[in-house]
């Protein structure tokens, strides 16, 4: 058998009914599937029965990384854990969280490429794991603690370079919308009561070893050097937020936001972002100052430093130093987050903060949200928790439903007030389920719909911004027209794919952007923003090149939110990236030479094997119609394009409201978008007619026994 | 035949690009007229020709009826042209041509607040004083003004977009974008 670099060749598996620990050889058994959320799938399919729901012994647990987590691949420090989910409403399917940090290396580091757990557990355990001895410990002195506290304690006890991925009390009260985190910040979303109905309270690791590669390491760092060389700042952002005389283009919402006059603030003593020029590599790390892009002008003096993922230039985590927090909040003035776990407290449970979103108060309520959040392990849903939270509210079911006791115990004052501290009330409610609000809050958009019945109307709100089955729309039409739509139709929680995203928002001039999309998928696959054409095939490709890119990202592992590097920050290569980039890096590292177009397959097989996944626990083919849907807000809402979240709401200037492919508009036209469906399951070879794959491409991707099953459930497409 | 260049001049021009060089790199252009002592006429047309090596980085923009100097090795195109624009004394051709290029280039409109940081620099009360009626200006009908729902102002030209789709650009960059991380 080859040997492969990169591959520790060692999957771990935990069973926690029988204390069972075992080795399984990750090459023999998921090499095809490479890692990640590939390894999770085959493990869902072959060995957890179609019907499984979230809380059920039989549900399996894969915290797994890829051949390239653990090298010095920029951006590599992912993990993938992938479960059945229970936020996934009204059908419980498979879904996976991903996290950043530094548990995926240090997995690696101690010799393993997975961690399969199965079963439960009668008392609170956790994993302990130093090299290649595993034990399961008793946490019955851990259970109760936040994330916070959980983590320094099992690091008293294994070490201070262990690496732990817990859950706070969100996830041991089974809250749906819980987490796992690691490194005290880095969430992977919608697992964390999973862990909790195992009584898992925590995965820790401590690796002593390295990674083997294939390549020679004087290969090795060209290629590395050359993958640095062609990033941009966060996001795969390549032009920098305001004009600077190195650049020729700039766009204000870029996350390049270095530049002269910008400081980490807090630093001592502080510095300058200053200009970072493409060329220079030594300071990629300092184009992105996300504190302030996520919270203000005001977070600049509260930044100490920019921090981030094992091996990632890009460090797009924000650590502040807030002093008053400790005697407002009782709470640390040290806070370390990003994205929407640093602007939670902005996002709807409080409509308005004395001197708006960037006044002191909301970046406060920000730092109270983002320790709430992370040390209760609470999973905000990409901020649709507090506009669900916003939604009772202004829709008087708050009240209604509530008894007149519960309501009354509501700290609404502090709420109408703008008082940061209203925060901790409702996080504490929903972290231990207290009263009917923190029950119903915590068990996500879906459920608690049903629960208290919520109106039709909720559903098509667009200040609720839900996609479907319980999660929220990221990244659809209001970016990138039917390719956007396209990719939120297919996965079962939170997309979480920023492919297309970070393509289109990179910040190059549309026709820039129509000339590298055009040599990716064919002409007319990128519109001007907000000015949509009719659906075409090179569409088609843009989202499938999306999603599958996603699934191998997800598998290898890397960071989708840099990856793919489709655009760079380089005129002398005409601002384009390389779309191969991934297949070097794969390449170099395990010595299995793969071209692009090869590993894509790969990573088509990881796709088909969701999706039949998808088919099989719905019990139907029929995705075009029962799984694929599209709210009605997308065809029908006028402030389509005009809406600007929970608090910026804007009608069009005058007239009638504007229709689809109107300049301005985001509206999409149902009839295109069956068109685009057409396209879509086209280009991946699914039934045109139910969006199921077919036994022909099934067994192209060597997914044969995949389809055998189907067949026999009667669920392959005619 | 290459021309041939005196040497006493390309000891001038190589004293000059040292300078353009320097202004440069701190993201400033240099007036033709303030480097050069003799007329515009003069001048070398290009900088490029056989005999000038070295000075190929020295680059010529022309706004506002005055040629500036750059250095390609420390500036784009791009920056010198809104460079050279800020260096005019009429705030309201600076404010139109910029939103000439966003809206053409990109497209998209340009907030008013972008004037008053680099290289524009201009202060709040001449901005607002000079962004107040400028369509009523003929030279600059084509500039319109929209707002965001957050009251931040953006203007457009109206010859690169129509305000719908400036409306909707404007609420984007100013807030939809900021909720859509």
């Amino acid at each position: 058998m080859p040997t492969y670099g990169g591959w520790t060749g060692k999957t771990l598996r935990v069973n926690l009914s029988s204390g069972k620990i075992s080795t399984e050889d990750t090459i023999a058994k998921y090499k095809d599937y490479l890692g990640g959320k590939g390894v999770g799938y085959r493990v869902l399919w072959d060995e957890v029965p179609a019907g499984t729901k979230g809380f059920d012994e039989a549900n399996k647990i894969i915290m797994g990384v890829g051949p390239l987590t653990g090298t010095s691949a920029p951006s590599s420090g992912r993990t993938s854990i992938t479960t059945i989910f229970p936020t996934s409403y009204p059908w419980e399917l498979v879904a996976a969280g991903h996290m950043g940090g530094h548990w995926g290396a240090e997995l690696k580091y101690a010799g393993w490429d997975n961690v399969i757990i199965e079963g439960k557990s009668e008392k609170p355990v956790y994993i302990a794991i130093v090299d290649s001895k595993v034990e399961i410990r008793d946490a019955s002195h851990l259970w109760g603690n936040g994330i916070y506290r959980a983590t320094a304690s099992i690091c008293q006890e294994m070490g201070p370079e262990t690496q732990v991925a817990a859950i706070g009390q969100a996830g041991e009260n089974l809250v749906r919308l819980s987490v796992v985190n690691n490194a005290y910040s880095h969430s992977a979303g919608g697992v964390g009561a999973v862990f909790g109905s195992k009584k898992l309270k925590a995965v820790a690791v401590r690796g002593t070893g390295a990674v083997r590669i294939a390549a020679d390491k004087q290969e090795w760092k060209k290629l590395t050097r050359y993958a640095l060389s062609i990033m941009g700042a966060n996001n795969n952002n390549v032009v920098p937020s305001t004009r600077q005389p190195w650049a020729e283009y700039f766009a204000p919402m870029s996350r390049w936001t270095a530049r002269k006059g910008l400081y980490w603030g807090a630093a001592d003593p502080p510095v300058e972002t200053g200009e970072c020029l493409p060329e220079d590599l030594n300071r990629i790390g300092m184009r992105t100052m996300k504190a302030t892009y996520d919270m203000g002008p005001l977070a600049e003096k509260y930044t100490v430093r920019m921090g981030g993922c094992s091996s990632c230039p890009i460090r797009c985590h924000s650590h502040v130093e807030v002093p008053q927090m400790e005697e407002k909040y009782g709470l640390s003035r040290y806070a370390a987050s990003t994205c929407t776990r640093l602007t939670a407290g902005t996002s709807g449970f409080i409509e308005s903060y004395p001197e708006g979103r960037n006044g002191l108060a909301a970046v406060e309520a920000n730092i109270v949200a983002e320790h709430m959040l992370d040390d209760y392990g609470i999973w905000d849903n990409y901020h649709q928790l507090s506009r669900d939270f916003n939604y009772i509210c202004r829709s008087g079911l708050a009240k209604s439903r509530l008894s007149a006791d519960e309501y009354k115990s509501i700290p609404w004052e502090k709420r109408e007030k703008g008082d940061p501290s209203f925060l901790q009330d409702i996080y504490r409610r929903i972290a231990f389920r207290e009263g009917e609000l923190g029950s119903v809050l915590g068990e996500g958009s879906g459920l608690m719909a049903k629960l208290w019945n919520f109106p039709e109307a909720y559903f098509n709100d667009m200040r609720v911004d839900l996609w479907k089955m319980g999660h929220p729309r990221h990244h659809a039409n209001e970016e990138v027209g039917q390719t956007g739509v396209l990719v939120n139709m297919n996965y079962n929680a939170n997309i979480m794919c920023h492919s297309h995203r970070n393509f289109i928002t990179c910040g190059l001039p549309t026709n820039v952007l129509q000339t590298l999309g055009e040599k990716l998928w064919g002409p007319g696959a990128v519109d001007a923003p907000r000015n949509y054409t009719p659906m075409n095939e090179a569409k088609a490709r843009f989202a499938v090149w999306s999603l599958l890119r996603d699934e191998l990202h997800d598998s290898l592992t890397l960071c989708n939110w840099m990856y793919p590097l489709a655009s760079s920050p380089l005129k002398s290569r005409n601002y384009e990236g390389d779309n191969a980039i991934e297949s070097k890096l794969y390449s170099l590292v395990t010595g299995d030479k793969k071209d692009v177009a090869e590993l894509d397959l790969v990573a088509e097989r990881i796709f088909n094997l969701h999706r039949a996944l998808t088919v099989r626990d719905m019990n139907t083919s029929d995705m075009r119609s029962k799984h694929d849907t599209i709210p009605d807000y997308v065809f029908d809402d006028p402030q389509v394009g005009f809406g600007g979240g929970p608090e910026g709401r804007r009608t069009p200037p005058s007239g009638p409201p504007p229709k689809p492919f109107t300049p301005g508009t985001a509206r999409m036209d149902r009839a295109d978008m069956e068109v685009g469906k057409d396209m879509y399951y086209e280009t991946l070879g699914w039934d045109k007619k139910t969006g199921s794959p077919t036994r022909a491409t099934l067994e192209k991707l060597g997914l044969k026994d995949v389809a055998d099953k189907l067949a026999q459930m009667r669920l392959l497409p005619a | 035949m290459p021309e041939s260049r005196d040497s006493n001049l390309v000891e001038r021009l190589e004293a000059l690009a040292t300078e353009v060089r320097a202004a440069s790199r701190s993201a400033s252009v240099v007036r033709l007229d303030q480097v050069w002592t003799g007329s515009e006429d003069e001048f070398p047309k290009s900088l490029r020709s056989d005999g000038l090596s070295g000075l190929d980085d020295i680059a010529l923009i022309r706004d506002h009826g005055q040629t500036y100097l750059y250095s390609e090795r420390h500036m784009t195109h791009q920056y010198a042209e809104a460079a050279a624009r800020a260096e005019c004394e009429d705030i309201r051709h600076i404010i139109a041509e910029t939103v000439r290029a966003d809206s053409a280039t990109y497209p998209r409109p340009t907030s008013v607040e972008s004037f008053t940081e680099p290289p524009f620099r201009v202060s709040r009360a001449s901005l607002n004083a000079a962004v107040d009626g400028i369509s009523d200006d003929p030279r600059y009908a084509d500039i319109q003004a929209v707002l965001a729902s957050d009251g931040s102002r953006f203007l457009f030209s109206s010859h690169h977009m129509d305000p719908l789709y400036a409306a909707s650009l404007a609420e984007w960059i100013a807030v939809g974008s900021l909720t859509n991380l």
